[in-house]
């Protein structure tokens, strides 16, 4: 609903009172103070993403998030459960099928579908991974694997926006909207907050990056996943940078005056974006430009990588290989110079059915580009304050799905009530697993994790408290956890 | 727990339905009274108010009663500059020309404005603005989306049907019955099918290994969910968020509103009025006799190289021996001709498992390998070489056979041992044919509109048994519906290993077989081309050919429309258990749902225009509210009611629940509103709360954030079409041309090049189709235009009925240095200064540069500010320029400059220009 007057309308009343900076502003209304409107419209505009502090000490600065829209099987992948190989096509115990709700699959005549996958410990912490992700076991070390997530939500669309903003509806602010707003981005010539997405879209589309109520420098800046990744970037022929910074110059008064006479805040938002733009002009080519990385990192990012002749995967053509390596390369160099917060998508991982094959080619899109960005975000001494997550929306049922509308391999159906995410860096303590599921990966059986909770972590990690890291919206004090949220201890280092 | 909420989602929009199990609330919820929205719509009474000096309708006694109560003042009226550029972007989507703004600004009165009000909703350009705002909920495109994504060269029928039903002010009642279900009205006309193509904006999935019925079940879904979205304001699906979490429509409630809609059927109608055909049929003989007469020329060259080059390559091709077909049967009703070169051509019945018997006598002694060769062709859909619309074919097998004379004999089976193709569609390679498979073959796809062949070397060879043998081919298309060949030419030979040597032109064997001096134009030309012959007066004579060709009028031109028929007998409907289209469950009949007023249906078994008449009948407490709120939203940026796709228990309620019904109660009246469009515009444009100052009033900021009791307008950046339109208007380039195919505007160059798919296709349109209206841009679905995609337009894959309005660092990049953009400063950089007069000192020149600027770019007077900057901003690139003719050169751009100007004059103008169209005042609605 940001697109709705209700929502400018919001972000005006939070501009108005930005005439001290918007800093001072996000922790007035982080301390959840009520007089918000200031008497003057603001006589200059300030940078919406200047960099601020939060409330305790960061360990995370900058966060990568990667998401795998569809939900990855996180009994293939990060939980092994080698019970639930032993009752393979048994049926459910009729305990666990009583008051469930699954998307295609009739929970009491569906049979248990172990993992055919073999899962090895790895690294000194010795935390088992599927063979299907040696490039991201290698990092072992490294990762906390959360394995007793569980969120609200069954299907993608709800459960996209459950995982980015904390509530299964539409018009909230992202988590990156939220950390950027809360504590804004050094990057000073490039987006706060950019998307990079390789293969067919996911179906939350532009609602995974909304800045819902918060105002709409905070929304998602999206990068083309074909070709270039942001287009115009280029001065006309004859126009050359200090010609343009005089066009910028125009521009800037002129929109200041009619801001002064008008009030909207929305001139404000426009002006900060010029400014932006006009920064990444230089910026921007020079963060594209991979010519001056070494044919080694190259190659380890797979950025070259050719698509496999039959990539033929739920409706999309392209070279998701090879764009899903550059964008992880394009992640690190995004971090490099100071953005705060990088959302990667990759979508394609509902695996109903030839589970199998699927996850054979998806997880060949991802495991070895996300398991460099890992090694490489260490070996330049990123990694301790880049918080990296990798995460579907759900996990999928430890039952072969019902529907097998094709005659294909089976697969698993969509499971809310346990999945499986993992996180690296940013002040994470690695090489541990946390919770567990009970022996068939039905529901958590130790320390369960709700969405909520995880992102109280993660904002905790930035030195945000998630109870007041709040903005006020049709009456209340809004927040990223919703009504829940309690930080995971064992996660912080 | 029975009969409480059900709810559906979609996977990929196959119905999901999930009991849920825990929602004791939805009890409760229906239990209450009937929610506000499903309440018969009555018509209150218009309230007294303290200040009727401030009404100038009835909506403002309504605004202004709330008003009252909150102890708030209105704002005061917009300054006449502002209101009338408002008003024009309103109402057309185009600003005010400059001579329209002086005149209003000397006489803003009432009257003046109501004049301007008229004239506006009297022109063509009204019927685009309200067209592309119709077209966001019929989700138009251009394309199929999904992976092929084929475009739809007949889609832009529909759209100008909607510009031309806006601008007739065609009733919204009939507006909707003509959309939903034009096709069934009593001697349906050409138009009222087109409207129909309504149904035809879904996505379509062609892509090889879909299933059909799959497909087919998504669009029911989609169409069903966007009757629900668009007209009753119920998200029927429940498909995008939980806002409708205690709003009960079961899910029999779905189906029986999917029942409807299951029994579709989707040509293409041929739309052409008689006059129309008349002059294509007298077209194309006009063509084909200048291309007779064309063609004898070419026939009559004689030459002595030219002769003696003719004798050189009379060697025939050695290897094949061409079938020469006698006879040719198609099992499912294809009619198989053959052509002069033995190929076979299939016209008539279309259909799937197609089976294409050959009979034929060769006289090669021994058979050791057949060769098919499938040939593109002008009559077939996309070329060809097949017959689906996207020009593909899936051969699932090939058998040969020898037949013997013998009366009862059988003939003999020799199966084939390999198999190679010159391309093979990624999952439909050539060997799939080998075996008797149905459900695998060869297809070519997105290799369409070109020719290509096939080889199969037998297991065993046929070896003649003294005289000719009697061959039999069948070839199978067991695959897909409509997926046969569509012409194709059989050849055998005794080669070992034979070449896979694709020939161009198929028609050059018989060529090679007539003696020269017999050939005809046609062959002369096909064996000059494959051969290079060149020879100045018979290059004469073949481009004379050619320039003929390039007036050859298209068979695409033919006016054809995208339309739905109801299909005999219907398609039973059965609901499906846990969303498995597969998994069909108990046979639900068509019905609109339980909780709304019944449908009255003139037969038996209601149809869809029985629910189109429902869905505007008066009892109908939904379809006024809906749009009027909807109209309403795109005046002030927030709806009456701000949820406008959610009427439902979840939704928002309206801010003012008496102005929404006296509004929609006038707008369906019958004796009022009449459901004109023009009529609900005309009063709300002309209210004095439309007419507000947009200001922000700081006072009331806390107590009214949203603005909802609308104390004041609100400013609105203009959507992503009309920012286009806005800056093609200023710079005088906007070719005003209202409806027609869709074009191609340029993109930027680092687009371009990319290629991939189908927008490789993307030719930019030249003459004025370069600069037409944002809303006649081509939609590609699956690689919109990046400027319209940067500007928030919707991605039509399914009913939008509000836009996001955002603002990023992109459009800035967009409107600064997109060759659109770009060429627009540089064109309106000579306005500024076309009609400076040449005497005029530099001072003074500035000050007229900056006085049209503002008045060309904003549509009022430039203040003390805009002299300041933008003046000091032309004499510093004079300065830069004069110095710099090389970059002046380039900032003004290719094209000649006004007399009156020098060139660094123009250069410094552009950059004038291109720092209006880059104002935030410049793309926004005030």
């Amino acid at each position: 609903m940001q697109n709705r007057i209700g929502g400018d309308a919001l972000r005006r009343d939070f501009l108005l009172t930005s005439a001290s900076g918007l800093g001072a502003l996000a922790f007035s209304s982080l301390l959840g103070r009520d007089g918000l409107m200031a008497a003057d419209p603001p006589t200059g505009h300030s940078n919406p993403l200047a960099v601020r502090g939060g409330h305790f000490p960061a360990t995370a600065k900058q966060c990568i998030f990667i998401f795998l829209a569809g939900a990855p099987s996180q009994i293939d992948l990060l939980d092994p459960k080698p019970e639930l190989v032993r009752h393979h096509g048994e049926p459910l115990p009729r305990e666990l099928t009583e008051g469930v709700r699954l998307a295609f699959t009739n929970a009491k005549t569906a049979r248990l579908k172990g993992s055919p996958r073999i899962f090895t410990p790895a690294g000194d912490c010795g935390t088992e991974f599927s063979d299907r992700l040696p490039f991201i076991a290698r990092n072992a070390d490294d990762i906390a694997v959360v394995r007793s997530m569980h969120t609200d939500e069954f299907n993608h669309h709800p459960a996209q926006l459950m995982m980015h903003t904390g509530v299964g509806r539409l018009g909230r602010p992202s988590v990156g909207a939220w950390v950027t707003y809360g504590l804004g981005s050094a990057s000073e010539n490039l987006p706060g907050y950019v998307v990079l997405s390789a293969g067919a879209g996911a179906s939350g589309g532009t609602s995974n990056w909304s800045n819902g109520f918060l105002p709409s420098s905070y929304r998602g800046v999206v990068f083309r996943s074909q070709g270039d990744p942001v287009l115009n970037l280029g001065n006309p022929g004859g126009i050359n940078r200090s010609d343009q910074s005089r066009s910028l110059d125009a521009i800037r008064r002129l929109n200041q005056q009619r801001l002064s006479l008008t009030g909207d805040p929305e001139i404000a938002s426009r002006i900060s974006a010029y400014e932006l733009a006009f920064r990444m002009q230089s910026a921007a080519p020079e963060l594209m430009d991979l010519s001056g990385e070494t044919r080694r990192t190259l190659e380890a990012y797979g950025v070259d990588r050719p698509e496999p002749s039959n990539n033929r995967h739920r409706g999309y053509t392209g070279n998701a290989h090879a764009t899903f390596g550059r964008n992880c390369l394009l992640a690190r160099r995004l971090v490099e110079r100071g953005v705060r917060f990088i959302s990667l998508y990759h979508a394609s991982w509902d695996h109903h059915d030839a589970l199998d094959k699927d996850l054979k080619y998806n997880t060949s899109v991802v495991d070895q580009p996300v398991g460099a960005l890992l090694k490489d975000l260490k070996q330049r001494g990123l990694l301790d304050s880049t918080l990296v997550v990798f995460s579907g929306e759900f996990g999928r049922t430890p039952l072969a799905d019902t529907h097998e509308g094709k005659g294909q391999q089976p697969g698993r159906d969509h499971h809310r009530y346990a999945y499986s995410l993992w996180m690296a860096g940013g002040g994470v303590r690695g090489g541990q697993v946390v919770g567990r599921t009970d022996d068939l990966g039905w529901a958590p059986a130790e320390r369960p994790v709700h969405v909520n909770d995880f992102h109280a972590t993660l904002l905790r990690l930035f030195g945000l408290d998630h109870l007041q890291l709040s903005q006020k919206f049709g009456g209340f004090d809004l927040r990223l956890t919703n009504v829940g949220g309690e930080v995971v201890p064992e996660l912080l280092g | 727990m029975v009969g409480l909420l059900r709810r559906c989602w979609f996977r990929n929009g196959v119905i999901l339905v999930a009991m849920a199990c825990c929602v004791p609330s939805a009890e409760l919820c229906r239990a209450e009274q009937p929610h506000w929205a499903f309440r018969p719509i009555a018509k209150p009474e218009v309230p007294d108010v303290a200040r009727p000096g401030q009404v100038l309708n009835g909506i403002d006694r309504f605004i202004l009663k709330r008003l009252a109560v909150e102890n708030v003042r209105p704002a005061p009226p917009a300054d006449p500059a502002t209101l009338l550029r408002r008003i024009h972007l309103d109402l057309t989507g185009l600003p005010p020309q400059p001579g329209l703004v002086k005149s209003f600004l000397a006489d803003p009165t009432r009257e003046a404005y109501r004049e301007i009000v008229r004239r506006l909703l009297a022109s063509s350009h009204y019927g685009e603005r309200w067209g592309r705002f119709w077209l966001d909920m019929a989700r138009y495109g251009d394309s199929n989306g999904y992976e092929s994504d084929g475009i739809r060269p007949h889609a832009w029928r529909y759209r100008q049907w909607v510009i031309e039903a806006l601008n007739r002010d065609l009733p919204f009642d009939r507006f909707t019955v003509e959309q939903l279900a034009g096709d069934l009205l009593p001697d349906a006309t050409r138009d009222q099918r087109i409207a129909t193509g309504f149904h035809r904006n879904t996505l379509v999935n062609t892509e090889g290994g879909v299933d059909r019925e799959e497909d087919r079940v998504k669009r029911t879904v989609d169409r069903t969910n966007t009757l629900g979205k668009v007209w009753l304001g119920i998200t029927l699906g429940c498909c995008q968020c939980h806002d409708h979490k205690f709003d009960v429509f079961s899910q029999d409630d779905y189906f029986g509103v999917y029942a409807f809609f299951n029994s579709l059927d989707e040509p293409l109608i041929t739309v052409q009025t008689e006059q129309e055909s008349a002059i294509f049929r007298e077209q194309l003989e006009a063509y084909r006799v200048r291309r007779a007469k064309l063609l004898k020329a070419v026939a009559a060259f004689r030459s002595e190289t030219f002769t003696r080059w003719e004798k050189h390559v009379l060697r025939p091709q050695a290897g094949w021996e061409v079938l020469r077909p006698r006879e040719l049967v198609g099992s499912a009703g294809s009619k198989l001709t053959v052509e002069e070169d033995f190929s076979v051509l299939a016209t008539g019945p279309n259909s799937q498992a197609e089976t294409y018997t050959i009979r034929a006598t060769a006289d090669t002694k021994t058979i050791r390998a057949i060769r098919l060769q499938v040939l593109a062709d002008e009559r077939l859909p996309s070329r060809g070489p097949g017959r689906a619309s996207n020009g593909n074919f899936v051969l699932s097998s090939l058998r040969i056979f020898v037949e013997s004379q013998k009366a009862n004999s059988v003939a003999r089976r020799h199966r084939l041992a390999s198999a190679r193709a010159d391309f093979s569609q990624n999952s439909r390679q050539v060997t799939s044919v080998l075996g008797d498979d149905a459900t695998d073959g060869w297809a070519i796809h997105p290799r369409v509109g070109q020719d290509h062949v096939a080889v199969f070397s037998l297991r065993q060879p046929i070896v003649a048994n003294g005289g000719p043998v009697r061959l039999r081919v069948e070839l199978d298309h067991r695959v897909h519906e409509d997926h046969n060949i569509g012409r194709f030419q059989l050849s055998v030979s005794s080669a070992q290993v034979p070449l896979l040597q694709k020939v161009p032109d198929t028609g050059l064997l018989t060529t090679l077989k007539t003696p020269p001096g017999k050939r005809t134009g046609e062959q002369v030309l096909k064996l000059i081309r494959f051969f290079g012959y060149r020879e100045p007066e018979l290059d004469t004579r073949v481009a004379a050919v050619d320039r003929n060709d390039k007036t050859k009028p298209s068979v695409g031109e033919l006016p054809k429309a995208r339309a739905v028929v109801e299909r005999r007998p219907l398609r039973e409907t059965r609901l499906h258990h846990r969303g498995d289209f597969l998994d069909k469950g108990h046979v639900v009949r068509r019905a609109t749902p339980a909780d709304l007023p019944p449908l009255t249906s003139r037969g038996q078994v209601p149809d869809r225009l029985d629910l189109a008449r429902w869905l505007v009948s008066r009892d109908n407490p939904l379809t006024a509210r809906v749009i009027v709120n909807r109209v309403w939203q795109q005046y002030f940026g927030r709806g009456i009611v701000p949820t406008d796709d959610d009427f439902g228990s979840q939704g928002q309620r309206p801010s003012h629940p008496r102005l929404l019904d006296w509004l929609a109660f006038r707008f369906a009246d019958p004796d009022d509103g009449a459901w004109r469009l023009k009529w609900l515009h005309e009063l709300i444009v002309t209210s004095s709360t439309y007419r507000q100052s947009s200001k922000t009033r700081p006072e009331l900021g806390e107590r009214d954030p949203y603005n909802s009791w609308l104390a004041r307008q609100n400013r609105l950046r203009v959507e992503g079409e009309i920012v286009r339109d806005l800056a093609l208007s200023v710079s005088g380039l906007l070719d005003p041309r209202i409806g027609g195919p869709s074009v191609r505007p340029p993109q930027p160059a680092d687009l371009v090049k990319l290629g991939f798919q189908n927008s490789l296709a993307w030719k930019v349109s030249t003459g004025g189709d370069r600069y037409r209206r944002g809303l006649y841009t081509f939609f590609q679905r699956t690689v919109p235009y990046p400027m319209l995609v940067t500007f928030d337009v919707p991605d039509s894959n399914s009913a939008c009925t509000h836009r996001e309005r955002s603002n990023t660092p992109l459009q800035a990049l967009t409107l600064w240095n997109d060759p659109v953009f770009v060429e627009c400063a540089q064109r309106l950089g000579r306005r500024l200064v076309d009609s400076v007069p040449m005497v005029a000192g530099i001072d003074q020149r500035t000050r007229l540069v900056v006085d049209r600027a503002v008045r060309l770019g904003l549509g009022r007077e430039a203040g003390r500010i805009e002299h300041r900057v933008l003046g000091d901003l032309f004499r510093d690139n004079l300065e830069r320029y004069w110095a710099d003719e090389l970059s002046a050169r380039q900032v003004a751009g290719p094209g000649k400059w006004p007399h009156t100007a020098s060139l660094a004059e123009v250069a410094a103008a552009v950059g004038v220009a291109r720092v209006i169209l880059n104002l935030d005042e410049f793309i926004t609605r005030e």
